[in-house]
């Protein structure tokens, strides 16, 4: 069956129209972009993988970390403080509580020695970065912040109001412009593909929005500071991944053609699959669902996932 | 102080390694960074001597790798 609606409470759905996302993030709006059946399954349904995401662990650790010690060079604290810090966080994060045991990755270029490695090579590599931490009126350095902001768009059926809801790194000045900062890390090589790759992309350019509006920080885009993480060694590249208003404006304009889409499969219940997209990204989680019969894949989706409520009112950070 | 590096043999690291991460000290921390930054300076050396592979490719053309001090 296609056409169930969440079961636990997500207070970024309507109360009116159960299926209708009113509060969007990268995430959710990526997952209806690429495959609504996929923003079903993920978003809606809340179905996700049982095991932990190597690659999604790693760089959410690596933020965290870099995220202590950004704090702790705005309160006055020395590199030296910071990174051990950063590393103790790290270490806290990758450690499994629950088996009270060492993360155990099955990959052999991210894991917990090459994440802690990582972050030591990268904080020293930035010691004295050129990129200054915006201060915020709160005297608070400007990251890990959550934003949101009310759309001008409206739901048809129930006549309420979208938001966009986002999470940035770390916002900051080079020379004299701002810029959201953000880490990336891959196993590959870092070329000029790497950071091409993010023009146009969802993620980047909501970003620009959010900062602006939802923050007063004008950005002129992203930089990218990415994370080659091999098995013996970590390589850093910077690069700028800027975003002209127009390009912004062009991105805002169309998220209100695909909130009306979202719409129309919320009031008939139905998200249709994009059988072109199934192989993006190196395959979708939910293929081996979809390739079965519709008949079966509830059972299959029950057995083979877990839940969890994606909710992009949750504030991370500072708001 | 005492060197930490003193200390930084692989066992001392698989030790701290698996011990809780609520029971490290400082020092615990130290070894483990003093001995990624020793890995660092001898992987510096061998990409600065050309024995490693390097990038690519450049960033994009407008970054300013003076500007961004790489």
């Amino acid at each position: 069956m296609t056409q169930q609606v969440p079961q636990q409470v997500n207070s970024s759905f309507s109360a009116q129209l159960p299926t209708l996302q009113l509060a969007w993030d990268s995430t959710s709006l990526g997952a209806f972009k690429s495959c609504p059946r996929l923003y079903q399954y993920s978003i809606l349904l809340g179905y996700t993988s049982r095991h932990l995401n190597v690659h999604l662990a790693f760089g959410l650790w690596t933020h965290s970390a870099r995220e202590v010690y950004d704090h702790a060079r705005a309160q006055g604290k020395s590199h030296d403080e910071g990174v051990t810090l950063a590393v103790r966080k790290a270490m806290e994060l990758s450690w499994d509580r629950e088996l009270r045991r060492p993360w155990a990755s099955d990959d052999k270029n991210k894991n917990r020695w090459t994440l802690i490695r990582t972050l030591v090579w990268f904080l020293d590599q930035f010691e004295n970065d050129p990129i200054q931490t915006i201060i915020l009126a709160n005297g608070k350095p400007a990251v890990e912040l959550s934003f949101r902001f009310h759309t001008h768009y409206q739901a048809r059926a129930t006549g309420e109001t979208y938001l966009y809801c986002g999470h940035l790194d770390r916002v900051g000045t080079l020379g004299e412009s701002n810029y959201i900062v953000d880490i990336k890390t891959s196993k590959h090589t870092i070329d000029q593909g790497f950071f091409a790759k993010y023009t146009p992309d969802n993620q980047f350019t909501g970003y620009t929005l959010g900062a602006k509006v939802a923050l007063s920080i004008p950005v002129k885009g992203l930089i990218v500071d990415a994370a080659q993480v091999a098995v013996t060694f970590s390589r850093f590249e910077r690069g700028l991944v800027e975003r002209t208003p127009d390009q912004v404006e062009e991105w805002y304009n169309d998220l209100g053609h695909w909130l009306r889409l979202a719409e129309v499969y919320a009031e008939k219940g139905y998200w249709p699959q994009n059988d072109k997209a199934c192989q993006n990204y190196g395959g979708c989680a939910f293929q081996g669902i979809c390739s079965k019969s519709p008949t079966v894949r509830d059972k299959w989706l029950n057995a083979s996932f877990a839940k969890r409520v994606w909710d992009p009112l949750q504030v991370r950070g500072d708001i | 102080m005492s060197n930490p590096l003193d200390e930084a043999k692989p066992q001392s690291l698989d030790a701290i390694f698996s011990m809780d991460p609520l029971d490290l000290q400082d020092k615990d921390i130290a070894v483990i960074v003093a001995e990624l930054r020793r890995q660092r300076v001898t992987w510096l050396a061998a990409e600065a001597a050309g024995k490693t592979r390097a990038p690519k490719a450049a960033a994009p053309k407008d970054l300013s790798l003076g500007d961004l001090e790489l």
